[in-house]
């Protein structure tokens, strides 16, 4: 059984599973929630955005830019295939 | 598998809560809501006192008196009614929303895209609820529905009409959480207890407050609640998510 390596690394499961609770999310609130540094959470979803996981909102709040966050459909099954193969094992080890 | 990946696992286990807890804090960012209420509360004070007042020179003949006050009330009516439309208020909380919570960042529940004949619903629940409000005040200020019974009177479309508000705003309000229901919970016992007679109502002059404490104060009760809960469920939140050794270690 092989997980997804994306998916895996702790910083990014966490980014998606912060996503899957909400509509979206933008980096303000990934960067505290998560206390990263800004390169470090950058380097992170720019993974998952390459993946395919998330889809990538750029706008302004007032003249402010804003950079938000939105689970796509195939990032939610990536998700849910990653907690259904970790069950798996548990549960192989478990028995 | 030893006790160190069994311990990993639980604690994968935990990261399984992340969404729930995000999404509480989410709902419960109830500050623009408090803002809100405390308009309401401007506005029923607007409607209030004009309204004792005008009923009372109706009484005393004072005509001109009268048709000031009740000018002052249609108006404070109609500024209920602007704020009762949630199409209408949306952009404006959505921008209180970052101004006050705008250090914590922003985070969003779906909304979905509501049709045209939901939009329509939405405005004629508004307009009806404003309509009933501008009813039953009229109706008191004429003597037919007695002062103290204006809460209870009130409570016939206030309730239906938060539930309303509740439902419309799903997912977004978590109809299975508590919070939704809090307020037209207490609105309905205490119209519950007024009717029943018990002794919870203000006499003159601060008979307006009979209205204003159920409608503002049980809100801003709710709210501050509200506002607590995402504090601890932002808490909740950090301590799930924090990594140990900046994140490096995997599983």
């Amino acid at each position: 059984m092989e997980f997804d390596k994306v998916i895996h690394e702790p910083v990014r499961l966490r980014i998606m599973m912060i996503l899957a609770g909400v509509e979206q999310a933008d980096f303000n609130f990934l960067l505290t929630t998560l206390s990263l540094t800004r390169g470090n959470l950058s380097r992170h979803v720019e993974k998952l955005e390459s993946a395919g996981y998330l889809k990538v909102k750029k706008s302004f709040n007032g003249k402010m830019p804003n950079t938000s966050y939105q689970l796509m459909q195939k990032g939610s099954k990536a998700l849910a295939q990653y907690w259904e193969n970790l069950d798996a094992v548990r549960q192989l080890g478990l028995s | 598998m030893n006790r160190e990946q069994n311990n990993k696992l639980q604690d994968m286990e935990k990261l399984k809560e992340i969404p729930k807890w995000a999404r509480r804090y989410t709902e419960n960012r109830t500050l623009p809501f408090l803002f809100f209420m405390a308009t309401f509360m401007f506005l029923s004070l607007v409607i209030a006192v004009p309204s004792y007042l005008g009923g009372k020179a109706y009484q005393s003949g004072n005509m001109v008196l009268f048709w000031i006050c009740s000018f002052i009330v249609v108006l404070a009516c109609a500024a209920t009614i602007i704020f009762s439309v949630p199409k209408w208020s949306a952009k404006f909380t959505e921008r209180l929303t970052m101004l006050l919570y705008g250090k914590e960042g922003d985070v969003k529940l779906a909304l979905p895209e509501k049709t045209k004949k939901q939009r329509l619903i939405g405005s004629i629940v508004g307009l009806l609820f404003g309509a009933c409000v501008l009813i039953s005040v009229t109706l008191g200020v004429l003597g037919f529905i007695p002062i103290e019974y204006m809460q209870p009177v009130s409570a016939l479309y206030v309730i239906p009409f938060f539930v309303c508000v509740g439902i419309w705003q799903r997912p977004a309000v978590n109809p299975a959480g508590f919070l939704a229901w809090l307020w037209p919970g207490l609105y309905a016992i205490h119209a519950i207890l007024v009717v029943a007679g018990v002794p919870i109502q203000f006499g003159r002059p601060w008979i307006f407050l009979n209205m204003l404490i159920p409608i503002a104060g049980y809100g801003i009760l709710c709210g501050l609640i509200g506002h607590f809960y995402s504090r601890y469920a932002l808490k909740k939140l950090k301590g799930i998510t924090h990594l140990e050794g900046g994140g490096t270690s995997c599983l």
